[in-house]
This record gives C-alpha cells, structure tokens and sequence, in this order.
C-alpha cells in the first residue's frame, strides 16, 4: 500500500513537479477522470494515489517529457532516448504490487566483411539494463547488469537465389498484387497471391556463431551486492529457410504453434516457421565478488569462483486474429557456480534459473509470466504481468 | 519519409518483412509502419541483448540478400552490403525504433527498379 499524500513523500514531489513544470497535461496524457464537485481532501489525495501508483502515468510523462526535449535539446534527446525506460508494476506472488522501471541502454560499433556466402562482423558493444523497484524488498528481478563486450562474429548461407528478369518480373507482378490487396483491405486476396509470390523465393539455410569476450558489473538495485564478471560467451542462431532440408524439423519449441496456426486458420497447413529457430548461447564467466555480505557470511570470503551460463530464447507467431498477429515468446537463462563449496549449495545460491514467456499481440496487449530467480535473488518467485505495451515514440511524429 | 504505399522502399519494406516471417501478410501495410521492433517477431523481448543482436544481424543480412536478389535493388551512392547489413542492424537492435524508421534507412541505402 502506498503511504497518503504529504509533502516529504516522493511521489507527493513528483506529482508538485509535474504540475509546475507545465511540461505534463494530465487530461491530456491520462485515461479522462470525472471529477465529482466539489472534492475532498481526502477524495483529492485518493485520485493523486490512483494517478500516482499507475505505471502509465509515468510512461506518458516521460514520453511527453522526450518530445520536448527532442525539440529543445537534440543532442540530450539523442542521450536520453538511447536508454530505453519503462516505468511497470511489479506482481510477484507473495508480495504485493511494486511499482517500478527497467530500463536498457545500447551503443555498439560494428564492422562489417562480406566475402560471397560469408559476412564477418567484429563489434564493441556497451549494454546497461536492469530492473528497479520503488520497494526493493519486492524486486522479483534485482539485478542491474552493466556490460562490455568484444564480437567476432560469423554468418554463413541465407542466400536467396537471384532471379532471372522473366522470373522478377512475374515475381513483382504477383508480389505487388498482394501487396495492394493488402492496402485495399482485400487481406484474403493478399494471402492467395502471397502464397504464390513466395513460391520464387529459394534460400538457403543461414547458420550464426560468435564469440563474445564480455566485461560486466553486476550489483542489486541498492548496490549492496556487487560483483565484477568478465567472461566468454558463444552464442549460435540459425534460419532453417530451405524447407527441403533437415534443419527446419529440428525447431522442435514450434510444433505445438504450428498446430495452433493450423486450427486457427492462420496457416492452411501444418508448416514450421524457419524464422523461429531458437537462439542460444553458452559461457564461461569468472566471477570476482566485490561486495556481498550474504557470501561472505556464508563462505568467509569474497573468493572469485567460475560461473557456466547458458540462454535459450524463442518466439514464434501462434496466431492471426483479424488483422492483429499474436506472437508467444520464450526466454530461460541458466547461472551453475561451478565447483561451489557446500555452505553455497545449502543456502540455494550455487544454481539459478530464470524463465519468462509472454503472449503479446500487435495491438501493444500482452500477457507475460517469469519464474525463477537470477543471480542476488535470494528467493525464487513466480511474476505476472498484463498490460498494453507503449510505444513512447508516438509523441515525435 | 512518411511511410506510404506509392514509396517502393516502404512496399519492398513491408513485403520483404511478411517474407522473412517478421509480419503476416494480413496485418495492414498502413498500420505496419507504427510497429516497433520489438513487436517483430525476430526480437525477443526477454531476451540478452545479445541473443537479438545475433538475430538482428541475421535478418540484416536476409533483408540485403532479398532485396538484392529478388527485387533487383543496387546499392545507392557509396553504400555496400557491408554498411547496408551494419546500418540495418543498428536500427533493428533498437526496440524503440519502428518499422517506418528502418524504411527510411532502406530508402538511403537502396535503389529500387522503377
């Protein structure tokens, strides 16, 4: 529960804020309240609660805030719009709901070789994200990474054979057909005369590696555990496009969806998505603690010790409902400390797994679900979320 | 460049998106433009970074592939496979960037048949 309105609270300051800075209009920004007249005190400091404890109500601030600046401050909108924030609820079980923000922020320098069939890439990338809770006792997910990391990366195949100019000619002729039946609203028409356009297209199958040295801080949100990791990573990733091959079946995650498309109607038959093909990666990390009260109260020391990691990730469509694509998405990582000491094993710190799935559609809806826990989570938790997904961007069109 | 269906990097774009299995062909042209990346299907949202870095990089690379094989596109100006596939993938990796915003770096980096 949120404490009352009173002038040394946060949320009372920010509310004060938004109103002096006449940067947020709230009827405006916010679903229309009809306001009962004359108002209470009370009723004033309950509508305030309700405004104050909605994530949406920071979203559309902050969207309104960057739309500003984007017009007064380029390069400080430039800044700020590279750390991607989104302010949302927290609904742990157990635990009542928190208010709160994750953010991400990326910047990367890639160079690019391409060599017939083959591209290299060699890139620096610099990663901040994490999620904070206004209540840190009920962060389900408290960890704030900050990370560097060098690529050598190498993709091999995805080459789409080139067409003859009879060929692209017939190939434009049915492709743009589909395409203005699509605009026309005629999406049947645009199905039919897609299914044919699709048939010139021949590719082969693409196949992904890299090799990632990565350097990484990771601290809880109050920074009272912290620990430095650098580490090794290899991640794969491959397109199965050539349906005549093997690789495609071995998308095993997608055949209950291909199912689903199938009875939905989506699909006219039982056909695996190549886009789809799980992504993955496997790692070394050396762990180096650099405060942890908790492992230090356990061990006696802040010893470095090695940590295996692995992540799996998938998302596939499972649906066409009218005009709006319903996709499912899965992600688990997995933390083992390798040759852990058994006062570690005991209090449940040695291993640490982290699932989250979400069924979000085009429309911005989503339903999501995470279980587990991830490295300084001292307890596992099962965390779900419902919602429509913003798009802050709309404020600078 | 406002996204439109007369722009043949918007409708080459879109089409080659539905291709690629990132929309379906019946989600409409119009409204694709206000998609964010994070709500294509390549992009998983609860995944590390670097997981949709490796498939924007992969995407980046069917996207030049098929523009160039099937919708006989030539690179404009100094553009390369090379700058094509590491410009496309910068807008790809960010999920606030939309559909629109990675039509107009096409339309830079591609020239289209009439």
């Amino acid at each position: 529960m949120y404490s009352p309105l009173n002038f040394t609270s946060v949320r009372n300051m920010a509310a004060i804020v938004l109103a002096i800075a006449g940067s947020f209009t709230a009827a405006a920004q916010v679903p229309a309240v009809q306001l009962p007249s004359p108002m209470s005190v009370n009723e004033l400091q309950k509508l305030a609660d309700t405004l104050l404890s909605d994530p949406a109500t920071y979203n559309d601030a902050y969207a309104k805030f960057l739309s500003g600046v984007a017009t007064t401050s380029p390069q400080l909108y430039k800044t700020l719009r590279d750390l991607n924030v989104n302010f949302k609820t927290f609904e742990a079980t157990g635990q009542p709901a928190a208010l709160g923000l994750d953010y991400s922020y990326q910047n990367s320098w890639t160079k690019t070789r391409v060599t017939g069939n083959n591209a290299g890439f060699q890139s620096y990338t610099l990663n901040f994200e994490g999620n904070i809770a206004y209540r840190k006792a009920n962060n389900p997910a408290n960890l704030l990474q900050s990370t560097f990391t060098y690529t050598s990366s190498f993709l091999h195949g995805g080459k789409t054979q080139v067409l003859t100019p009879a060929e692209r000619a017939r190939y434009t002729q049915i492709s743009d057909s589909a395409f203005n039946a699509n605009v026309a609203g005629n999406m049947a028409l645009a199905k039919t005369l897609d299914k044919k356009a699709i048939q010139f297209i021949q590719t082969s199958n693409q196949y992904y590696i890299g090799i990632n040295g990565n350097f990484s801080y990771e601290t809880n949100q109050d920074f009272s555990r912290q620990q430095f990791v650098p580490g090794v990573l290899v991640n794969l990733g491959a397109r199965p496009w050539n349906r005549n091959e093997a690789l495609l079946y071995f998308n095993l995650p997608d055949y209950p969806f291909a199912l689903i498309r199938l009875l939905t109607g989506t699909s006219d038959s039982f056909k695996l998505s190549p886009a789809s093909f799980p992504s993955g990666l496997i790692g070394i990390d050396h762990v180096m603690p650099g405060q942890d009260s908790v492992r230090r109260a356990l061990t006696g020391n802040l010893n470095a010790y090695n940590r295996f990691r692995c992540e799996f990730a998938f998302k596939t469509q499972m649906a066409q409902i009218g005009t709006e694509t319903l996709f499912f998405s899965a992600d688990y990582r997995y933390y083992r400390e390798l040759n852990a000491v058994s006062a570690i094993k005991k209090a449940d710190m040695a291993k640490y797994g982290y699932f989250t799935a979400a069924i979000a559609a085009t429309n911005g809806f989503f339903i999501s679900y995470a279980s587990g826990k991830l490295p300084f989570d001292q307890r596992n938790s099962n965390t779900y979320g419902l919602g429509i997904h913003y798009n802050l961007g709309n404020f600078k069109r | 460049m406002t996204w439109i269906a007369t722009s043949t990097a918007c409708k080459n774009t879109f089409m080659t998106l539905v291709h690629l299995g990132q929309l379906d062909i019946t989600y409409p042209f119009l409204q694709a433009g206000n998609l964010q990346m994070s709500q294509l299907q390549f992009y998983i949202a609860g995944a590390t970074l670097t997981i949709i870095r490796t498939n924007a990089i992969m995407l980046a690379s069917s996207i030049d592939d098929q523009f160039t094989a099937l919708c006989g596109a030539t690179y404009a100006g100094a553009a390369t496979r090379q700058t094509a596939i590491t410009r496309m993938q910068a807008i790809l990796v960010r999920d606030d960037n939309i559909v629109s915003n990675l039509s107009d770096t096409i339309n830079q980096l591609y020239v289209f048949p009439a």
